[in-house]
């Protein structure tokens, strides 16, 4: 009796695969190549990545859809699921093991008839990308925000967890994760308003930071991990924004003054070099160079804000830093002088031989300007040039390289204007950057459903273990350390 | 009184497979799913009433029925329809969901279907499996479960260890998952997991009043079977049977209709009807409702200038209403959602379209993204400013909701300035959009009415809305030469 019901069960499962496994016969051919969402032609993926999910453009009418995916002699058929082709993540690993390029051929039904499009081609690169990304998600809003939190994103899935939310402490503004070498186990965040202070996670040890100090501008604001993690640059900011009439940018943020000081991990206290908080100045954006003896910044001539505040035009600057004595050199190397443009976060490298940074016409917040797109010095012979197959027409910004150096992940507004979302690109040993490739979801409806933005998108080299009641209990209970 | 077509501007349902897969995986999700669906329809006020009376109805019929279960009789058990009445009443504060009469229900139904079983240990096995599943798709009333199961089960069970001991589990369970929530960062306290203060909005404010119905249950539970064992009302005679069921529904009737009297606020309640009209561009309705009203309130002005401007009555009318200097027809923000959303109505009116835009996109950004009324307004400005993709997306999400047709309208408008220059309203609008950019207000408001102006010279409420400006604030000598000028 039970090897019956397993032959009739067998027989079922058998039945059931037949009737999904679509027998196709093509009879037509259409002479170019499916417009993809997204767009995936010609993109280069790392070898450890998530399933790429896409469909035809919501343009294109079709009954049915279904794809081929060959690399080499192996082919793995997909039938449309709703409308995605969203081929299995094993079948997906399998061909990216082979590391070689991944063609796709498209069929698309019509009037009982499937026809085939011109083939479109992925680059499997067999440098891998870090497991993880670590984001914001909030509305691209005004001044009022609601829910927001930190983010982590396996790459190898689609797996999603909260890091920390405002659900959970009184829906309060928190902001500048940053990972000193993009370790999990290190790394930090601010809170505004309510239980306000800078978080420092080291290896599930939580510090509550209290960053304003009477010799500051403000709280701690823009970060960036020296990479012995002894110390942490921040820039202090009065910012305020403001909203366009008319302009397509909608929104300004803009500094009334800001400085850029160095932050003692170990002691709790603060340098606040004087060549880095000059009055004429506008200082920000610092970044240290991978063997933390230069600091990175960009500085602007002070203006009149708001009057002036398209006249902000931020340079790109270094200065040497001594990290044993604690000292700055005396003089200031300007990197590359802005006329008429501005720079905004300059990232370097791992191996320190470039520097991608975001260049637009004026001012510091570059998310809200359109004109934003990323740029590139190698730091060898300072020349600089843009990126051109990362940036698009719309707002290209933040931006921030994997421990390999091979990968960058970057916000683009190139999808409807307004909602950032996350790009990844391939980055070869020239500083040549390949078409990039929009961060793979489980289904296409993703970002037209999600009502926010991707913020500082960042890699990060494993999951981040420290629970969210921890965080949140340390800023509810915790008084928290006052800086010197 | 417009309260449920007030709620109805506020959020929608979006039939959207996977956005309605990735909430029925957060806790309380079905409830909150299943409000939206009700709410959706309630574009007309009687549909509102009807539908949270009837849902009430039943979930009182159900706890009615439940108690009977345990009572010795049924004579009392009416009074659950009594506890109930506050529940309805919840629905007029604005920071309540819908979510939680829906859950209310859900609870109700899995109590009575606990109760049909007889074995008290099947029963308490059961309980703690439904206070889980309610606690999964309801939320926090898995508590009032667990409560009302633990009264009833004391009252009903012979065995002392499942008398008093094992009925505690469904409470302990939902405690569990409460804290499990707590810490996985799904909420931020545990009041909000057992508590009705998890129905409402997230960065409204809360009120103790959510926990009067859930404590006249309670009473309930112990009450009706204690009253049930005694003599009072004993009798089998039908006439005064049927008396007693006539006087017990004329209670329930009575204190409903008290509880509305004692309970609701006149202003809110005016505030919300303004807001309906408003949106239905009902002037004339609005500026007659005002005349009766006490107009002391800022937002009651801004919506009745609003009507006497689209009526291109506002010159005349300006300073009709208690002084409040500019405030009258611009009330300052109190980052509340509905305030936004009548300062985008505000500033739509007067054609500054990046303000409305702004004040429409908080507003949907506190009412968790999901508001049709602003939904709709983003469409538009998005749209007059020639941001065709992202005002594709919102009409993507709109046509998945009981605007769909509206939205396919809409979407002809996109990608097409001609047929956006040819709108009646739209176009009027666009015309609006002034070349000199500034930051808005930076030079006054009043600068950039002047501005709206000189791009749109036909747009004659802006000039209302400026003229009423400077009378309300006493500045006649730019009243004075706006008139030299000739504007």
């Amino acid at each position: 009796m039970k090897a019956f019901r397993i032959y009739i069960l067998s027989a079922l499962a058998f039945a059931l695969l037949a009737s999904c496994a679509k027998n196709i016969e093509v009879t037509g051919h259409i002479n170019n190549k499916p417009a993809l969402f997204p767009d995936i032609d010609g993109i280069t993926v790392p070898v450890n990545i998530a399933p790429i999910v896409f469909t035809l453009a919501d343009s294109l009418s079709h009954d049915d859809l279904n794809a081929v995916f060959s690399n080499g002699s192996q082919e793995i058929s997909v039938s449309a699921d709703d409308g995605d082709i969203r081929i299995s993540k094993s079948d997906w690993q399998e061909l990216l093991a082979k590391g070689s390029n991944i063609e796709i051929r498209v069929r698309q039904l019509d009037n009982g008839e499937w026809s085939e499009y011109e083939p479109v081609t992925i680059t499997v690169s067999k440098d891998s990308i870090d497991p993880y990304i670590a984001y914001r998600l909030i509305e691209p809003g005004y001044e009022i925000w609601a829910e927001m939190g930190i983010y982590q994103r396996c790459l190898e899935d689609f797996d999603e967890e909260a890091v920390i939310t405002n659900k959970t402490t009184s829906y309060n503004c928190m902001n500048c994760h940053s990972f000193h070498n993009r370790s999990a186990d290190k790394w930090l965040f601010h809170m505004r308003k309510d239980h306000g202070g800078t978080y420092i996670i080291d290896n599930g040890q939580i510090e509550k930071l209290n960053t304003k100090t009477p010799n500051t501008i403000s709280a701690l604001v823009y970060p960036s991990w020296h990479p012995s993690g002894r110390y942490v640059a921040f820039s202090t900011n009065d910012t305020k924004q403001m909203f366009h009439t008319t302009d397509r940018n909608r929104i300004e943020v803009f500094d009334y003054k800001s400085d850029v000081v160095v932050y003692d991990v170990e002691n709790h206290t603060i340098l606040n070099p004087s060549i880095l908080s000059r009055e004429d100045k506008f200082e920000t954006f610092p970044t240290f160079s991978p063997d933390g003896k230069t600091l990175y910044f960009c500085s602007a001539d002070s203006v009149t804000i708001p009057a002036e505040y398209n006249k902000a035009f931020y340079s790109l600057c270094s200065i040497s830093f001594n990290p044993d004595t604690k000292e700055f050199s005396d003089s200031i190397t300007t990197v590359y002088k802005a006329d008429s443009c501005s720079v905004s976060f300059p990232r370097i490298s791992p191996d320190g031989r470039f520097l991608m940074f975001t260049r637009h016409g004026y001012g510091n917040f570059s998310i809200w300007h359109k004109d934003a797109d990323l740029w590139m010095i190698n730091l060898q012979n300072f020349g600089a040039a843009p990126c051109a197959a990362l940036n698009s027409d719309d707002v290209d910004s933040y931006h921030s390289w994997s421990s390999n150096g091979r990968w960058v992940i970057f916000s683009s507004r190139r999808l409807d204007g307004l909602y950032t979302r996350p790009y990844i690109a391939y980055i070869d040993s020239n500083g040549e950057t390949a078409k990039p490739f929009l961060l793979p979801q489980a289904d296409t409806g993703y970002y037209k459903r999600l009502m926010k933005s991707f913020n500082i998108p960042e890699f990060v080299n494993g999951k981040i273990k420290t629970s969210q009641y921890d965080i949140s209990s340390k800023a509810r209970n915790d008084a928290g350390i006052d800086l010197k | 009184m417009r309260n449920f077509e007030f709620i109805e501007q506020t959020t929608t349902f979006v039939a959207d497979k996977e956005l309605i897969a990735e909430r029925l995986k957060e806790t309380g999700g079905a409830a909150r799913l299943a409000g939206e669906w009700f709410v959706q329809f309630f574009d007309k006020e009687w549909i509102g009433v009807s539908v949270t009376i009837a849902l009430l109805l039943v979930a009182g019929w159900l706890l009615q029925s439940t108690l009977r279960k345990v009572s010795a009789n049924g004579r009392w058990t009416w009074l659950a329809y009594i506890a109930l009445v506050p529940q309805y009443y919840l629905h007029y504060d604005i920071a309540y969901q819908y979510a939680g009469t829906v859950a209310i229900l859900i609870m109700a139904l899995a109590l009575r279907g606990i109760f049909v079983m007889k074995n008290s240990w099947c029963r308490d096995a059961a309980s703690v499996i439904a206070a889980m599943m309610v606690y999964y798709l309801c939320g926090p009333v898995a508590m009032l479960f667990s409560v009302l199961y633990y009264i009833l089960s004391i009252i009903d069970t012979r065995h002392s260890i499942s008398r008093y001991v094992l009925p505690v589990l469904p409470a302990v369970v939902v405690m569990i998952l409460g804290a499990v929530d707590v810490y996985t960062g799904g909420t931020s306290s545990i009041s909000q997991t057992i508590s009705p203060e998890g129905y409402y909005y997230a960065n409204l404010m809360t009120s103790t009043r959510a926990l009067v119905p859930w404590a006249l249950l309670t009473a309930c539970a112990i009450i009706c079977p204690w009253f049930g064992k005694s003599n009072i009302l004993a009798t089998d005679r039908k006439p005064v049977r049927i008396v007693y069921a006539l006087v017990s529904a004329m209670i329930v009737v009575g204190t409903f209709i008290a509880w509305g009297v004692k309970s609701l606020s006149n202003d809110n309640e005016f505030f919300k009807e303004l807001s309906v009209l408003a949106r239905r561009h009902q002037w004339d309705e609005i500026t007659s409702k005002c005349e009766n009203h006490n107009m002391n309130n800022t937002f009651f002005q801004n919506y009745a200038y609003m009507a006497w401007a689209e009526k291109g009555m506002l010159d005349e009318k300006a300073g009709c209403y208690p002084a409040n200097f500019y405030y009258s027809i611009i009330s300052p923000g109190d980052r509340k959602p509905y305030t936004s959303a009548m300062l985008s109505d505000v500033y739509y009116s007067m054609g500054h379209i990046a303000l409305a835009q702004r004040y429409a996109f908080e507003a949907n950004e506190n009412y968790q993204n999901n508001s049709p009324q602003m939904l709709q307004r983003l469409v538009e400005t998005n749209i007059i400013f020639g941001a065709y993709p992202v005002a594709e997306k919102y009409l993507d999400i709109l046509s998945k909701t009981r605007y769909a047709e509206w939205a396919a309208e809409y979407r002809k408008l996109l990608y097409n300035d001609k047929a956006v220059e040819s709108h009646k309203s739209l176009g009027e609008k666009r015309r609006c959009l002034f070349p000199d950019n500034r930051f808005s207000g930076i030079k006054g408001i009043d600068d950039d009415l002047k501005q709206i102006l000189k791009a749109n010279p036909k747009h004659k409420i802006a000039l209302s809305y400026l003229r009423a400006l400077y009378k309300l604030n006493g500045q006649f000598e730019d009243l004075n030469k706006l008139d030299n000028e000739g504007i």
